[in-house]
């Protein structure tokens, strides 16, 4: 079987707009979070928080004729794929281009450009709607860019799995190339999903925090959405080794499943299938892992529920296991949520350094792992799974192992 | 397929007000005597049980109210009677109906204040 290493990351959210600031955010367990700016105030209620991309001037990474053709979507997506490639060194003149697919990960699509067109249209009773509207929110947008910006001309699209779909881009990605249809990949992830509906939507379901994420922690109560981008330049190890390339990890095992059960509840079942998978398809023991990043959302049925699948999986190993949630410093960023965690997945490996879980104020007796709370610990970490469990009950686990 | 028409009904306007199927415009002036009535009938018809199944003491859960059902439930009874159920106000573990309805009794005498 070929095997998959990593030698480009490129990522943008609330914690900086490179990977350089981001796990250097991540490695000081900094946090993104604040009160919601990118919504006129008159129209948030309950101290709306995110943790939202700041200062950021899409003309800094992106020819101006491109820019209003994007959905922020798109405009994140575009610049941490153009950080990842040029991370890498990879450059797709001649046969290459053909040989390397785009696989992104997107929740849901073009929504600020949905919004504000809707808005003209219902509650401004626009007569006109604006031509490029169906080209911005279109789903496939942010891989389309990539591949006109690069040159890329081999398999490109776009999955969808709410919270999981970088985590299944991961998994499609490495499949194509292990499947010989490919010898590279572009893979991670997207979300630009702090608009008034979207905020409004995940309210309704009463599974947002006012305070802030408190993931495995006592008295957590909820989640706190998140914005941005990771993109990853997937290849063979042959490959990278032919080119010199520095090797950031190996992408060494994918596990998917579905829950077949309920449409938001998640399952231990499902999420704990997901995990052994991976670690069968990496050719790991449990005894391998040091790390996990964990879904970790902060709501009170996921963090119990992905500690018992852990304990289920790992056994007498799990409370020798580093187990974080970093979302209380990215935010929940949807479908880009396994893209900006594989960042610090690849910083653990490589500095031994595990980011911490923040916000933490206390054991609650159905969370009973090591969560690193509030700072990084230094450690060698050999290998380590990346999880994400969506609503629908769609899970995606990825394990990584160092080079 | 209920819910789904009920999702549709808010979607697309008036409907979603009187999604629960009860007349909401009258309860002013004697909400105290209805409120645990009107709660009682939501429930029962979010749980497809006959309303007689519903006690005071009664958790959501216990009458097989779960996860997305029981945020429904909230959903409906905000919509109902025009209040908003703050999420420290419901207990989705432990609550009661009778709290629920508490609850509710609240939010109506807040909104007269």
């Amino acid at each position: 079987m070929r095997r998959i290493v990593i030698t480009g990351m490129g990522g943008i959210c609330a914690l900086g707009h490179n990977t350089s600031d981001i796990w250097q955010a991540m490695a000081e367990g900094r946090s993104g979070i604040g009160p919601v700016h990118h919504i006129e105030a008159k129209y948030l209620r309950n101290n709306a928080i995110a943790a939202e991309i700041s200062d950021f001037d899409p003309l800094k990474y992106i020819d101006e004729a491109r820019v209003p053709f994007l959905d922020p979507l798109s405009q994140y997506a575009l610049v941490a794929a153009g950080e990842a490639i040029r991370q890498s060194g990879l450059d797709f003149r001649g046969e290459r281009a053909a040989r390397t697919a785009i696989v992104v990960g997107v929740g849901s699509a073009g929504e600020e450009t949905r919004e504000g067109l809707y808005r003209q249209l219902y509650a401004e009773q626009a007569s006109r709607f604006h031509p490029l509207g169906i080209v911005r929110i279109m789903s496939n947008a942010p891989a389309s860019h990539i591949s006109m910006v690069h040159g890329i001309t081999g398999p490109t699209f776009v999955v969808s799995s709410a919270c999981a779909s970088s985590n299944h881009a991961f998994a499609q990605a490495a499949m194509m190339i292990r499947a010989g249809l490919v010898d590279a990949a572009i893979a991670g992830g997207t979300e630009a999903c702090i608009t008034l509906g979207v905020l409004r939507a995940w309210e309704a379901m009463r599974v947002m925090a006012p305070d802030t994420c408190r993931p495995f922690s006592a008295k957590r109560r909820g989640m706190v959405l998140g914005e941005g981008s990771g993109i990853f330049v997937l290849e063979t190890l042959e490959s990278a080794q032919a080119r010199g390339a520095t090797i950031l990890a190996e992408l060494a095992g994918v596990g998917m499943s579905a829950d077949a059960g309920d449409i938001a509840a998640p399952s231990e079942v499902g999420a704990a299938t997901a995990m052994r998978l991976a670690l069968q398809d990496a050719g790991m023991q449990p005894a391998d892992v040091d790390y996990i990043n964990a879904h970790g959302t902060g709501t009170a049925a996921n963090d119990s529920t992905e500690t018992r699948a852990i304990h289920n999986v790992f056994g007498e190993h799990a409370p020798r296991l580093a187990v974080t949630s970093t979302k209380p410093m990215h935010g929940h960023a949807l479908g880009a949520a396994g893209a900006l965690e594989m960042i610090a997945v690849l910083g653990a490996l490589r500095d031994g350094i595990v980011p911490p879980t923040l916000n933490y104020l206390g054991p609650d007796p159905a969370c009973d792992l090591d969560y690193v709370p509030h700072e990084a610990r230094a450690m060698n970490v050999r290998a380590a799974l990346s999880n994400s469990f969506a609503f629908g009950g769609l899970n995606a686990v990825v394990a990584l192992r160092k080079p | 397929m209920a819910a789904l028409k009920k999702l549709r009904s808010c979607f697309y306007g008036q409907g979603a007000r009187s999604s629960s199927g009860l007349q909401s415009g009258d309860y002013w002036g004697h909400f105290m005597s209805n409120v645990q009535q009107e709660v009682f009938e939501i429930i029962s018809k979010q749980a497809k049980i006959d309303i007689g199944a519903i006690k005071l003491e009664s958790t959501l859960k216990d009458l097989g109210v779960a996860s997305l059902d029981a945020i429904e439930v909230i959903f409906d009874i905000e919509e109902h009677f025009n209040i908003n159920l703050p999420n420290e106000e419901v207990d989705f573990e432990s609550g009661t109906v009778g709290h629920l309805i508490e609850a509710v009794e609240r939010q109506l005498a807040q909104k007269t204040g």
